[in-house]
């Protein structure tokens, strides 16, 4: 017992003789732990807004703070893409003219129906002859990212 | 480098977290937007602190500074090119925290601009593992995100 408390005293008294160096040490050591998840958001930003849009999307799939900042930046503005419409099956091609990169995504709820106009970020499509069941695709954008197709709602 | 910057009669002093001191020449400090506005707000011979930046980062920001007036366009380019290259993960890390902090604009294009080609063309796990990011997505948050935007995990480098 009281070799234990001589211990814990003298690491008492080492800990006061190093306070002045262990501040800064500690101040430097919160700099150094500082991880790439818990960047500043501004510096976050500078660097995800230089990815093309498939590179930030992997980026937001990694942790909650790049998610965050990844979405925020995402370019609202990209010139539109070319969306090509299959003779067989349910595979549509989206072509980016500026990555020059195409891109497939399977879509059998479009299935049998027929685009009505675009507009922002919905497509418009009627399915079957008579034009009943309007849907709206909303995508994440026509001029932008047009990537959850998949998700619709009724119109 | 402090030492030739310390001839002038007109250098400023900075300390750094750690505690050393750097004289640098007004050209120098005022490439540093945060050291600018406080030589402007206070008396120039006062020692400035700076609580976020340590020496090492300290002395690659003059570094750079001093390093990128070469000449011609392409003598820049390279040194930029051997300055990124020279860092490591960890200390490109630090640099880029400190840079954020004193806002140099020019590393502020280039850091981010390299820590970008990091992670082009690389998968999440990939991505994870490289720069040490513990998932914190529950597995069915992940799984939707992987969902909605499926074509965007194609087609990348092998890890």
């Amino acid at each position: 017992m009281p070799g234990k408390r001589r211990k814990k005293l003298k690491l008492l008294n080492d800990t006061i003789t190093d306070s002045r160096r262990t501040a800064t040490e500690v101040k430097n050591e919160k700099l150094e732990l500082q991880t790439w998840s818990d960047l500043p958001v501004e510096l976050l930003e500078l660097i995800f807004s230089r990815l093309t849009l498939d590179n930030n999307i992997r980026a937001s799939a990694v942790c909650k703070s790049w998610n965050s900042v990844a979405t925020a930046v995402r370019v609202l503005n990209q010139s539109p893409w070319l969306m090509y419409f299959p003779k067989f099956g349910d595979c549509y091609d989206f072509y980016d003219p500026v990555q020059r990169n195409t891109y497939s995504l399977q879509l059998p709820e479009l299935s049998g129906s027929r685009v009505c106009y675009t507009k922002d970020d919905t497509i418009r499509v009627s399915s079957g002859m008579t034009g009943e069941n309007k849907t709206l695709l909303k995508t994440y954008g026509l001029n932008h990212h047009r990537t959850s197709l998949g998700s619709h709602e009724e119109f | 480098m402090a030492e030739k910057a310390s001839e002038s009669s007109n250098s400023i002093s900075l300390n750094t977290v750690d505690g050393k001191i750097f004289k640098v020449s007004p050209t120098i400090a005022n490439q540093m937007q945060t050291i600018q506005s406080l030589i402007k707000a206070y008396d120039s011979s006062r020692v400035i602190s700076l609580p976020h930046v340590n020496a090492f980062h300290l002395s690659k920001i003059i570094e750079y500074l001093e390093g990128k007036s070469a000449t011609t366009v392409s003598a820049v380019k390279e040194f930029e090119a051997q300055f990124m290259k020279d860092l490591s993960l960890k200390q490109l890390k630090g640099l880029l925290i400190a840079v954020g902090y004193l806002k140099v604009n020019e590393l502020l294009e280039l850091m981010p601009k390299t820590v970008a080609k990091l992670i082009e063309n690389k998968s999440v796990e990939f991505l994870r593992k490289f720069f040490g990011i513990v998932n914190d997505f529950t597995p069915s948050e992940e799984a939707k995100i992987r969902e909605e935007i499926a074509w965007a995990f194609d087609g990348v480098d092998e890890d």
